[in-house]
């Protein structure tokens, strides 16, 4: 996990009688991370806790060492949101509308500038000057994310980036997060049900429930604390091949165990335990490990798991 | 935030709340309610031999004039208001702009305006225009009432405003409570229709009192603006409207302006939460 940036410590937000945050616990880091739970989670009440619009009831939530309602105004200057629920001037064009957040945003408002983001976005040249209330969902969740990204942000937050796009404009759109990461060094949080994506793009998950963090952390972390270890796969490069599986296949850990080409595919109920485990019988046959690489690092099924354990 | 940015998020606000039909709507509610007001025998009244009593009476009717004006306005305040708060706040807009560098403070005070500017402009133009139809031969004194009319239409403005904005803040969804601040509007606006002389001689107690609602009380702020005392009026020593000071009128005023629009602020500023 890289530099923590924003922190959530205890933080409870009730709604009346429902409690949306109970306790929450989560830090966000630097770089890309992923926000995932079962809707009603809590994720996009966290995500408006942490831009000052709402007021915790117990506990607090800081981003860059600054008080969230207290110094939201600060944040704001230094945080680029894209919501859920999408809303614009609808009167105005798509270019204009951007002008408008960048004034706001005290960022360049030069038009050039706006429509080179705006087709960075993927948002047709032709629509620029549309008025936005005839934008179609798709249409207006880039012109969010243009919006998002205006002014140089330090990090961005996503509230389901992705909802109203094709497969290929969400494959495009989360390549670009990836771009602006590496290459630019803003760092995103983004709450999506889409987890083969954020899966791919993520550096940090965050795994919430009913208002609560289930687990946080890397991928292996994550997966390493599922009580579904069960389905985890690694492939294993390693010379000599066979004696080393046949020292696998007595393991008790081990579910699973496939040769193919200059591989193993091996299956286990213990990531700990395998990983552990590995090295010492690779030195026992002398023999040299080349790669060790997670193949099922599914988290769907930590999700599910997750989610549906006892108390969680 | 800079000034540049400020005017740029008042001029989209403008656009939004004024867009169409809302204007014309707007503009043809206050011709129609005007016309209605207009008393073409005024001028056969002021250019005849009649006392000079009876002239002042008749002059009493500019007031008359603007009473019925005041209703579109009214309305169209509280309605506009609290169309603008709380169709933001249930849209997401006021999430989406209140998550940018604009203080609530800016962004609170811009939504305001937006709809209390534009409106007393025209509340300005579309009275001085018919006033000025009614009484067109005395020009000073429609001049006058021009003058006069401007910082009344203002304070009733933001008090029917903050009408507006207190009903969208707590009912949060746009058409109940549009329903609610028209409402709300109409039944404060209604005694200013009340014809308070007529009842006053009648000996009806309460009436007395009625002079110090918020658009009543404007309206004879704004005959005292124009050194026009009702003559009924005059008649009743003991009537409020007659013996309290012109001064306290516009405390008055100034305090219904206040009233609403400053705690309101405050609390927007400092605890409302947008989680919509
Ligand atoms: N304004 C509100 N008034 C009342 N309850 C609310 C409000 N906002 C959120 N809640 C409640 O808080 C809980 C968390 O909601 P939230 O919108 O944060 O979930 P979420 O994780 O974003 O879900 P989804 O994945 O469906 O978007 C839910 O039970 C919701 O009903
Ligand atoms: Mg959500």
């Amino acid at each position: 996990m890289g530099e923590v940036i924003g922190e959530f410590k205890s933080v409870t937000k009730r709604f009346g009688s429902a409690v949306a945050l109970d306790g929450l616990n989560l830090k966000i880091c630097r770089g890309i991370n992923g926000l995932i739970g079962p809707n009603g989670a809590g994720k996009t009440t966290a995500i408006r806790l942490s831009l000052g619009l709402i007021k915790p009831d117990a506990g607090c939530a800081e981003l860059f060492g600054l008080d969230c309602w207290n110094n939201s105004l600060a944040i704001r200057g230094r945080v680029g949101v894209l919501y859920e629920k999408l809303a614009f001037y609808d009167n105005l064009s798509g270019l204009e509308q951007l002008r408008l957040m960048a004034k706001l945003k005290g960022a360049s408002d030069s038009v050039v500038k706006l429509r080179k983001l705006l087709c960075l976005v993927e948002l047709d040249e032709s629509a620029h000057g549309r008025r936005v209330g005839g934008y179609s969902a798709g249409m207006r969740q880039r012109l969010g994310l243009a919006q998002a990204l205006l002014g140089k942000p330090e990090l961005v937050i996503l509230d389901e980036p992705t909802a109203n796009l094709d497969p290929l404009n969400r494959a495009k759109i989360l390549d670009l997060v990836v771009f602006l990461s590496r290459e630019h060094g803003i760092s995103f949080l983004i709450s999506s049900h889409i987890l083969p994506e954020l899966e791919k793009v993520c550096d940090n998950f965050i795994l919430m429930n009913k208002g609560k963090l289930l687990r946080q952390g890397v991928l292996e972390q994550m997966l390493d604390k599922s009580s579904l270890l069960s389905v985890v796969k690694f492939v294993v490069r390693v010379q000599p091949i066979e004696a080393v599986a046949a020292l696998l296949g007595d393991e008790g850990y081990v579910e699973d165990l496939l040769v193919i080409d200059d591989s193993l595919h091996v299956t286990v109920k213990d990531a700990t335990l395998f990983k552990q485990r590995l090295p010492l019988l690779v030195g026992q046959v002398g023999a040299s490990l080349d790669e060790v690489r997670m193949v099922r690092s599914d988290l769907e099924s930590v999700f599910k798991s997750a989610v549906t354990e006892k108390g969680a | 935030m800079s000034a540049r940015a400020n005017l740029a998020l008042l001029r989209a606000e403008v656009g939004k709340v004024w867009a169409s039909p809302i204007l014309e709507i707007t503009v043809a509610l206050m011709a129609v309610m005007t016309l209605m007001s207009v008393q073409p025998i005024t001028e056969l009244v002021r250019h005849s031999d009649f006392s000079s009593v009876f002239r002042s009476a008749v002059m009493g009717s500019v007031s008359a004039t603007a009473a019925s004006l005041m209703l579109p306005w009214v309305i169209m305040c509280g309605v506009l208001m609290a169309l603008s708060f709380a169709r933001d706040y249930e849209s997401g807009l006021m999430q989406s702009v209140l998550s940018t560098p604009v203080s609530r403070k800016t962004f609170f005070t811009v939504k305001f305006f937006a709809v209390v500017l534009p409106l007393m402009l025209l509340s300005w133009l579309l009275t001085t225009f018919f006033v000025g139809l009614s009484f067109y031969s005395d020009l000073l004194m429609v001049l006058r009432f021009s003058l006069c009319v401007l910082p009344v239409s203002f304070l009733s403005l933001m008090f029917c405003g903050g009408l507006g904005v207190l009903v969208a803040l707590v009912v949060k969804r746009t058409i109940p409570a549009v329903l609610t601040s028209l409402l709300a509007n109409f039944f404060i606006w209604y005694p200013a229709n009340i014809d308070t002389e007529w009842l006053l001689r009648e000996g009806v107690g309460y009436v007395n009192y009625l002079c110090l609602t918020p658009h009543e009380g404007a309206l004879v702020f704004l005959d005292r603006l124009l050194g026009i005392v009702p003559m009924g009026i005059s008649q009743i020593e003991d009537a409020l409207q007659f013996t309290l000071s012109t001064s306290s009128f516009a405390v008055l005023l100034i305090f219904y302006a206040c009233v609403l629009v400053i705690p309101l602020f405050v609390y927007f500023i400092r605890r409302f939460e947008v989680c919509e």
